[in-house]
């Protein structure tokens, strides 16, 4: 890279870590992308970083393996290409991008997401721009308003195995969200964010013990519903449900109850 | 410190003032905490008539610690065609700048006819961050279609009503309309609204700390068992 494109970098990193934390379309991506990922066998591969030094192409890049893919993330009403070889433009930052990678022969592929005018930059994609596609991705104020997306949606469902319900799908995004926007878990791999998800959901796997054993035969006995997964008992009782962590409870005590809304009241 | 009153006439300005300065005085004990609580919801729940002349079949929807007191003044005033839903939640803190947190449902009660309502009508003590309710409708989207979604609480922090309204699709925030008597717009350095209903609700009502609270099995839950466990058996006994 050339002393005049390391200062052009430079600044335009410093003004995106500047607007980040206030960017939400591209922390909406983000989110976006690794719940995509999250229950793929790629998810051990991928690791995901945002404002990224050095790059033309800074806001979101995914290292899959040995290849690159680079992101451009823009929620503006009016957007375009612009010329190549104007400062600035979009289509500057993808060329500029582009002969980088050749030039440090990095396998790559580059991205603009875009959350309006899709159609017209998919059209009028400069044809020099190797490896370069358009995304579209729509812009919402609130990550919970995605989940009533059905594209959205259907990138979670396989977390849970098809659970469709949006209040769960709701808890998951949100906490890929916070484990992003922590910035701790940068360039860990999609399947590592997966395994904090689940530590985050209270989900663990542990071993079958006799006291746990029991305590769902007692349950049985007083007609619960029971679906355990891990650590993770699922109950309905009537018009009741619940869930509960079994490590947490106090299977003893519960074990002396025989009535089924005092055994409810301690799980 | 700036409240704004709402909702508030000649009819009901005294009850309503006095049991607002109730939750905050720190005289009180937790029987008259639970009152000022129950009274509060009478005085929404008469709003509620005077506002919503067509409610149809209604469900009220609640969190466990505000079943018996403010649900049930609600239920008691309103005395309408009502199924409930009452729900424990967790409180999870996921990030701390940005302050992003969840409130997973633990357990949940609801009745069998909920899919059926009409009118929902969200019940809160106090509406602070919205997480609560937001959770509670993204669960309740899967199962109702409601024509109409009342908020209530007798305090809402200054614009939770907006950030409930941005967290979800048109189709469903077009149907929400807010219902309180005072709205806040401080909060103390742990978040807390100042003065709000006067600190952390579940102490004050005598059901422990956020976490000891999900034992608590309202009684309004425990009759709404005991109806449908007689319904059933009189079905089976049926000639």
């Amino acid at each position: 890279m050339t002393e005049e494109d390391l200062k052009y970098v430079e600044n335009k990193h410093r003004g995106g870590y500047n607007n980040a934390k206030g960017n939400k379309y591209e922390t909406f991506y983000a989110v976006y992308y690794i719940l995509r990922y999250m229950n793929t066998c790629d998810a051990n591969y991928i690791r995901c970083y945002s404002q990224v030094k050095y790059a033309f192409l800074d806001d979101f890049l995914i290292s899959y393996k040995d290849k690159k893919i680079y992101h451009q993330i823009k929620n503006k009403k009016s957007i375009s290409w612009g010329k190549e070889d104007t400062k600035g433009t979009i289509a500057y930052d993808f060329k500029k991008q582009m002969q980088e990678c050749v030039s440090q022969n990095e396998k790559y592929a580059l991205k603009l997401v875009t959350s309006h005018e899709y159609e017209k930059l998919v059209k009028t994609q400069p044809s020099s721009l190797a490896n370069t596609s358009v995304e579209e991705f729509p812009f919402y104020e609130s990550l919970n308003k995605y989940i009533y997306l059905e594209f959205f949606r259907n990138e979670i469902l396989p977390i849970f195995g098809g659970h469709n319900d949006y209040n769960r799908l709701a808890d998951v995004a949100m906490i890929v969200l916070g484990l992003w926007c922590s910035g701790d878990y940068e360039g860990e791999t999609v399947a590592e964010l997966r395994d904090l998800l689940y530590a985050k959901l209270g989900k663990i796997q542990i071993s079958p013990t006799y006291d746990v054993e029991l305590l769902i035969q007692h349950l049985e006995q007083m007609n619960f519903q029971i679906y355990r997964d891990g650590n993770l008992l699922e109950w309905s009782w009537n018009r009741l449900k619940g869930i509960t962590d079994v490590t947490q409870l106090a299977i003893d005590s519960i074990l002396c109850l025989t009535e089924p809304l005092e055994v409810i009241s301690m799980l | 410190m700036s409240r704004i009153l709402q909702n508030i006439d000649a009819s009901n300005e005294k009850i309503v003032i006095k049991q607002l300065l109730s939750l905050v005085e720190n005289k009180y004990g937790v029987e008259e905490y639970r009152n000022a609580f129950f009274n509060l919801g009478k005085e929404l729940g008469k709003l509620i008539i005077k506002k919503y002349k067509d409610l149809g079949h209604t469900l009220v929807v609640c969190a466990a610690e505000d079943a018996d007191w403010l649900a049930k003044g609600i239920l008691d005033m309103c005395k309408l065609d009502t199924s409930i839903a009452v729900y424990w939640t967790d409180r999870k803190v996921i990030c701390n700048d940005p302050k992003i947190e969840i409130s997973p449902i633990v357990k949940s009660y609801q009745d069998s006819d909920i899919e059926e309502c009409d009118t929902m009508i969200v019940v809160k003590s106090i509406i602070s961050t919205s997480c609560v309710v937001k959770t509670l409708l993204n669960h309740l989207m899967e199962h109702c279609n409601p024509a109409h979604i009342v908020i209530a609480a007798p305090v809402m922090f200054k614009g939770a009503d907006k950030v409930l309204m941005t967290e979800f699709p048109r189709r469903i925030s077009g149907k929400f309309s807010f219902l309180t008597f005072a709205i806040d717009d401080e909060r103390n350095q742990d978040g807390v609204v100042f003065p709000g209903i006067g600190g952390m609700v579940y102490p004050k009502l005598g059901l422990g700390d956020i976490h000891r609270k999900n034992s608590y099995m309202p009684d309004l839950v425990k009759s709404h068992v005991m109806k449908a466990a007689f319904a059933c058996e009189e079905i089976k006994h049926q000639p």
